[in-house]
């Protein structure tokens, strides 16, 4: 008996210290209490609760009310920057957060919303049509720099070329958020940061087509393009600043590992106080914000927190520990739980079918592969046969809860891009029947085994993408029903999306070794046709580093696209881009799918929350308010 | 024994170089790397990355040279090979973070998580020990009875319930169902409130202990339990057991005296080689619950190909599960006398 005793008491040891922890937890408590009003914002009842504790305790309320809160906002998103240099990183999260805590505006000055672009610490974009940028025709003499055919190469003979400069004016009032007044120069000195080669930025495309960037005067840049680079996007040629008076004694290669890296300099509305790495980062409102006489930012502090797991994000959400969850925390299969929580008071869902859009591609060229595959969907038909016999409405039905939205072309048809009279497209809606007549007509025949052959060989494809994604395996699932019944065999495959992508080997998926692939692209501001013209498809020679993996090739596609690539006025590109479509549609190297729905969540608490597709969930933080 | 010490520790200095050496070779060798995730950046011309880019970015962080020569640097420096000025892992240098904090030293970057790991990964041990021994030592002393019974449904819930599903339970439960009936409810995650006045302070913390530590311990104390009552059984069976009881001992001092403190040696061993647990973290737990520690740490540099992080990671890890051995080889002669190693 005592020894069960002596165990028992061990066990109550522990039960003490369990026990323990929860009456500690009572003291804080008083305060939670407080938060949770606000967060739950239902007016009637809280207020009542309120008096209530106001009068008993009298030692504890005026402590509150002493000190007011400081309005805060929290961010919750699955990732962690890797670093605040942004000259470093690509990484989305980084990209959220530089907007509070470094620059004003998604691109450094420019915002990017509606698949457009909007000055925002510049007086206007410039434009050849009110005369602030301009084409000349230079003479340019044999070995000089020049941009030919997409690449920058040395003139092999004396030629002449177009060139484009282009103006930027900073507004009035710029500040560093040391109080340090922002300098065109500054603009300059990040520009020639990112041409040192150890200077760690990804990809120098801009800068190689530079002739030169210069300051004219204390607020004004002038950037001058290399001739032969016809760019569409010269009015956005203005690079973000660096302060240079922080950094001027800093080697490029050492700014991330200095203090700049994670506590920077900058000219947002906020800036950063703390980064606990792993966890979180704290920034405050930045007094020197140049729009601060507006009353902006309207939040005195915002902290980005990083938690991977969605599950715990959302219980943080209605717990009222996280203000806005991010689209890269958030996925499309929690939906139904969002709009359940909706429904009950706890958050606010938000879907905006974005700019990354979901595919299938079709292996047009299988033969030439280094490793040869079966031929099925080089014939136009049996590409068509396909697209009928895809349900793509199922698709966004069943696995997006209808919240996106179908594509007929590489742009949503929100897009600048996209064709005005869509009636030249051609378009496939879903019709089995006219998939099989297609099948039929281009010689497949069904077998015993429902399975469609040709000349003994069977209409069995593999289809490849990525694993662990939840939607698309989903998506996968149906498409193979949809083909069954047309008689077509799939088989699934998902490699992960290192090997799915990987480049540089024969037996690469990149190097023509498969049937069918369904993966994204990303609409920019530019509409995706670069990646399905014919100097994009890989090659040996590239290593197999050219983008478009349908290996198709159409010379009146290409020929829309270098119209379209070349002319700098809009509403001739348009008329380039309703070419490059209709070729495309009817040609089909690729089936479109649907946009992806970016999912965000708010707390009810938080005002003035307006996700874009194109821009980032935050763009407008200095807007950004809480009740309380 | 000093002998025996010497030949121990000169045998895992060779395991650890060897393992180090593996691992490095199968990291570089894996799909992905480092750039794998920028050479992914889209599918316009400004955002893709050609190959001069491709080729200056691997010269930055020396991926240009052959694998080999990679490990020789990363393991002894090249200051002495070619004016570098790396000192090499032997000489106290890390690194530098690639990809999961650019730029920070791999040092700062773990000494940041390995203290929250230290308290998750401790608590639950502790709390693993507590539950564990007893239970099992009255599973064993009461065998067949009802509480017998009792305790094996609880050791086989424990071993059988997912971790992320138990925890996912728990926060529903004790957060947020907890705070919609007006209880006081536990955070959901985090290592510490992010405001209030309470922030950061010691019953902060342990608030938000609470839960990551009950799920991280239960399969432990789950699986520990069952040792303990098997390990007990086998001894109270033992003729000095009975030799004692037939000397008319009092059965408490059997049981205490005789019986556990023999019953413990093989618990010590399974106890000792979960030590370097302190350090790995535990990446589900960790995730479900926000925890910034080690397993994330890990999970991170990993998926995104921070070699660096990684082989620090690894290397310490190795060095543990060594050492733990060690320990528990050692920790032997102290518990159990007639154990002599020479």
């Amino acid at each position: 008996m005592r020894k069960a005793m002596l165990v028992l008491i061990a066990l109550g040891v522990l039960a003490i210290v369990v026990a323990c922890a929860a009456p500690t937890a009572s003291p804080p408590q008083v305060v939670k209490e407080v938060q949770t009003v606000i967060v739950a914002g239902t007016p009637v009842e809280k207020v009542v609760e309120k008096v209530i504790t106001a009068t008993p305790p009298p030692t504890q309320p005026p402590a509150a009310t002493k000190a007011p809160q400081p309005k805060t906002l929290v961010v919750c998103m699955s990732q962690e920057p890797d670093t605040l240099y942004f000259n470093g990183s690509n990484m989305m999260v980084t990209t959220l957060t530089l907007e509070a805590g470094y620059r004003d505006g998604q691109l450094g000055g420019i915002d990017q919303r509606d698949y457009d672009y909007q000055p925002i610490i510049l007086q206007k974009l410039p434009s050849i049509k009110d005369g602030d940028a301009k084409i000349t025709k230079v003479k340019v003499k044999a070995g000089d720099t020049i941009e030919k055919d997409g690449a920058v190469v040395k003139a092999d003979k004396d030629m002449e070329l177009d060139q484009i400069s282009a103006t930027f004016k900073m507004k009035a009032g710029l500040k560093w958020s040391d109080g340090t007044v922002m300098k065109a120069s500054d603009s300059v000195f990040g520009y020639k940061t990112g041409l040192d080669k150890d200077s760690g930025i990804t990809t120098r495309y801009t800068r190689d087509r530079t002739a030169s960037y210069v300051a004219t005067d204390a607020s004004t840049t002038v950037w001058t393009g290399i001739p032969g680079f016809v760019y569409a996007l010269y009015n956005t040629m203005f690079f973000e600043p660096l302060p240079e008076h922080v950094l001027k004694d800093i080697a490029p290669k050492d700014i991330k590992a200095s203090a700049f890296g994670r506590k920077p300099v900058g000219y947002g509305p906020f800036r950063v106080t703390n980064w606990v790495s792993g966890d979180r980062i704290e920034m405050e409102k930045n007094p020197n914000y140049w729009r601060a006489s507006e009353g902006l930012p309207k939040l005195d502090r915002v902290i980005y927190r990083f938690i991977p797991d969605t599950n715990q994000l959302t219980a943080q959400l209605i717990a009222g520990q996280c203000d806005i969850g991010t689209q890269d925390a958030l996925n499309t299969d929690a939906i139904p739980f969002l709009d359940q929580a909706e429904k009950n008071g706890l958050l606010k869902p938000y879907y905006i079918p974005g700019s990354t859009w979901e595919h299938i591609d079709f292996n047009t060229q299988p033969t030439k592969a280094p490793k040869p595959r079966v031929d099925l969907f080089s014939d136009v038909k049996v590409r068509q046969a396909i697209a009928f016999g895809t349900n793509r409405k199922e698709m966004n039905d069943k696995i997006l809860f209808g919240k996106s939205v179908i594509m007929d072309a590489t742009v949503p048809a929100t897009h600048w891009a996209y064709p005005k009279d869509d009636s030249q497209l051609a378009k496939y809606p879903y019709d089995p029947k006219k998939a099989e007549a297609l099948l039929d007509e281009a010689g497949w025949v069904k077998g015993a085994d429902g399975v469609r052959a040709k000349g003994g060989v069977k209409l069995s494809a593999t289809i490849s993408t990525t694993a662990g994604n939840k939607p698309r395996e989903a998506i996968m699932q149906i498409f193979q029903a949809n083909m069954k019944a047309i008689g077509v065999e799939i088989k699934l495959d998902f490699p992960p999306s290192t090997v799915l992508f990987g480049r540089g080997k024969d037996s690469d998926y990149m190097s023509g070794n498969f049937d069918l692939m369904l993966y994204a692209w990303v609409a920019g501001t530019e509409p995706t046709l670069l990646v399905y013209t014919c100097d994009q498809v890989p090659t040996a020679a590239l290593t197999w580093s050219g983008q478009n993996n349908t290996y198709w090739c159409n010379a009146d596609f290409d020929k829309a696209y270098s119209g379209f690539n070349g002319n700098l006025v809009r509403e001739d590109r348009v008329k380039f881009t309703a070419d490059a479509y209709k070729v495309f549609t009817k040609e089909l190297p690729a089936l479109p799918l649907y946009q992806r729905v970016n999912v965000y969540a708010t707390n009810p608490r938080v005002l003035n929350f307006k996700p874009n597709p194109s821009a980032s969930e935050t763009w407008n933080i200095e807007e950004l308010d809480v009740k309380q | 024994m000093v002998n025996y010490l010497i030949r121990r520790l000169f045998s895992m200095t060779i395991v650890i170089i060897v393992s180090s050496f593996l691992i490095y070779m199968m990291l570089n060798l894996a799909p992905g790397g480092p750039l794998w995730e920028l050479t992914q950046a889209g599918s316009s011309r400004e955002s893709a990355l050609t190959r001069e880019d491709y080729a200056r970015l691997e010269k930055m962080l020396g991926l240009d040279k052959p694998m080999h020569l990679r490990y020789i640097i990363w393991l002894a420096g090249d200051d002495w090979l070619d004016g570098g000025t790396r000192k090499g892992v032997i000489r106290g240098d890390w690194g530098e973070s690639w990809r999961v904090a650019q730029g920070m030293s791999v040092m700062e970057l773990i000494s940041s998580r390995i203290g929250n790991t230290i308290i998750l990964s401790g608590a639950a041990l502790l709390l693993s020990l507590i539950i564990a021994i007893p239970v099992g030592i009255i599973a064993a002393v009461k065998q067949y009875s009802k509480l017998d019974y009792a305790l094996t449904a609880f050791a086989f819930f424990g071993v059988a319930m997912p971790v992320f599903w138990f925890g996912l339970m728990l926060i529903l439960v004790f957060s947020l169902q907890f705070k919609a009936w007006g209880l006081p409810a536990l955070p959901p995650g985090g290592t510490e409130s992010l405001f209030g006045p309470d922030q950061g302070s010691f019953l902060d913390r342990l608030q938000h202990l609470i839960m990551p530590a009950i799920v991280l311990s239960l399969f432990q104390t789950a699986s520990w339990s069952r040792y303990m009552r098997s390990s007990m059984l086998e001894v109270l069976k033992q003729d000095y057991v009975r030799t004692a009881r037939a000397k008319g001992v009092i059965e408490r001092l059997v049981i205490t005296k005789h019986a556990v403190r023999n019953a413990l040696i093989p618990i010590v061993t399974v106890i000792v080689l979960s030590l370097p647990s302190l350090f790995n973290g535990a990446v589900i737990t960790e995730t479900i619950f926000a925890w910034n520690g080690m397993g994330r740490l890990y999970i991170n540099a990993l998926t995104r190909g921070d070699y660096p992080v990684l082989m620090i990671f690894l290397l310490i890890s190795a060095i543990l599960v060594v050492a733990a051995n060690l320990l528990a080889d050692v920790v032997y002669t102290f518990i159990d006398p007639r154990i002599r190693y020479s």
